[in-house]
């Protein structure tokens, strides 16, 4: 076999090895912990012909390759998730170079790594997302407007209308944000999602990961139902119970 | 890293069924954008209060006959308002409406 | 629960949802680790790759 790395998918503390046995990794190698203080990496070994950085490069140009490494991955931090009450999920091609090289991180990160397994510790996330309704307008020209002067002035009050709706959507978004805000431990807003990735021609006015504590998560779906029917011009989409991915992330290189 | 394929060049289906009708939706598209771009110039003009009356009315009744001819182009070939437009990824939608 | 309460827990994310969250802004990481990716270029190629797929699996067709 050629070099191989060693690939993490999550870190949690008390993770009990036994359930996991069994599962393949990305790289088809068996998923299996690393040790660290109390800490404990859900990771397998991958052959760096495929991992590798230049192999890499390619790779993550090929749909199919990502798509299949990305759901491995996130069928890994699943089952791991379902096991511990705390887990903290790596992103998408986290390698280092061999186990110890693995550990060594994992002491640099060690400090920040304990204060996000206990900021999700017993907690999940969950996704709302908010579209603007599309509100109908008038789709051929009623009655002539008679007057060429008419008529410009009509289509002037359906832009300026139009506007002042996707800003008025916009703000009733924000507002419907800040009414689930007590149910969540944490939040964090994400950027809207391309038209083109969420296949909706609605505008996405809303897309918010919230941390919720897992014993309060009916009551925050509830909440969700609750609010959304204040809010008719919105379509709300909620999702989860999720693994925390959004409030584990640790950017420092 | 190799170039990102361009969004027109995707919604092109390379199926002889409808490369036609994919052609004709892209036409009347930017037909449709000419129109809109021309109908919010008519309209600043109008506010900036630099034509005369008559100018406006001229400009308004040209606007709604190819608002009226847009549409039954439209409905001829069985096309919704919504079937007319083109995704440009970050850049939104190119009609805004 | 109401019937969307259970459809919501037993949903995974979406393909899009997913990689949302796994790629995030940039897969850096650096110092003696092996890779290193510019997230420009990586979320512009990604775009373009997964369009064809999520609109399949959508059943959109243009």
């Amino acid at each position: 076999m050629s070099e191989t790395g060693t690939y993490v998918y999550a870190v949690g503390r008390n993770i009990d090895e036994e359930p996991l046995t069994g599962l393949e990794g990305v790289g088809d190698a068996p998923v299996r912990l690393l040790g660290h203080r109390e800490l404990k990496a859900v990771v397998s070994s991958v052959d760096l012909a495929e991992f590798g950085e230049a192999a890499l490069r390619r790779n993550l140009e090929n749909l199919s390759w990502v798509e299949k490494t990305a759901r491995r991955h996130d069928e890994i931090v699943r089952r791991a998730a379902a096991i511990t009450t705390a887990l903290a999920p790596f992103r998408l091609v986290t390698i280092y170079k061999s186990d110890d090289a693995a550990r060594v991180r994992l002491e640099e990160l060690y400090g920040d790594l304990v204060r996000a397994l206990d900021r999700v510790d017993r907690r999940s996330e969950w996704s709302v997302k908010a579209f603007c309704r599309v509100r109908p307008g008038p789709s051929a020209p009623s009655a002539p407007a008679g007057s060429g002067v008419a008529y410009l002035e009509r289509r002037r009050a359906e832009i300026r209308d139009r506007h002042e709706a996707a800003t008025e959507q916009q703000l009733l978004a924000d507002q419907l944000f800040w009414d689930l805000v007590p149910a969540a431990a944490a939040t964090r807003r994400l950027s809207a999602q391309d038209q083109r990735l969420s296949g909706r021609r609605e505008t996405m006015a809303l897309n918010v990961a919230f941390l919720v504590d897992d014993d309060r998560s009916t009551d925050f779906f509830e909440l969700v139902d609750a609010t959304r029917a204040r809010y008719p011009s919105l379509d709300v989409e909620v999702n989860g119970p999720w693994p925390p991915y959004s409030f584990a992330v640790l950017d420092k290189p | 890293m190799t170039e990102p394929v361009l969004p027109l060049a995707d919604r092109i289906e390379a199926n002889a069924d409808n490369v036609e009708r994919e052609l004709l939706k892209l036409v009347l598209t930017i037909v449709e954008l000419v129109r809109q771009l021309m109908e919010r110039q008519a309209i600043r003009r109008m506010d900036q209060g630099d034509l005369s009356t008559a100018q406006v009315e001229d400009l308004g009744l040209g606007l709604m006959r190819l608002e009226e001819a847009m549409t039954a182009l439209r409905e001829q070939f069985g096309l919704s308002a919504t079937d007319l437009n083109i995704d440009l990824g970050p850049l939104g939608s190119l009609l805004p409406e | 629960m109401t019937v969307q309460a259970s459809a919501a827990t037993a949903a995974e994310p979406s393909l899009v949802d997913l990689l949302d969250r796994l790629l995030g802004k940039g897969v850096v990481i650096t110092g003696d680790v092996v890779v290193s990716l510019a997230e420009v270029d990586l979320v512009r190629i990604q775009l373009s790759a997964v369009i064809g797929s999520v609109r399949e699996e959508m059943g959109m067709h243009d």
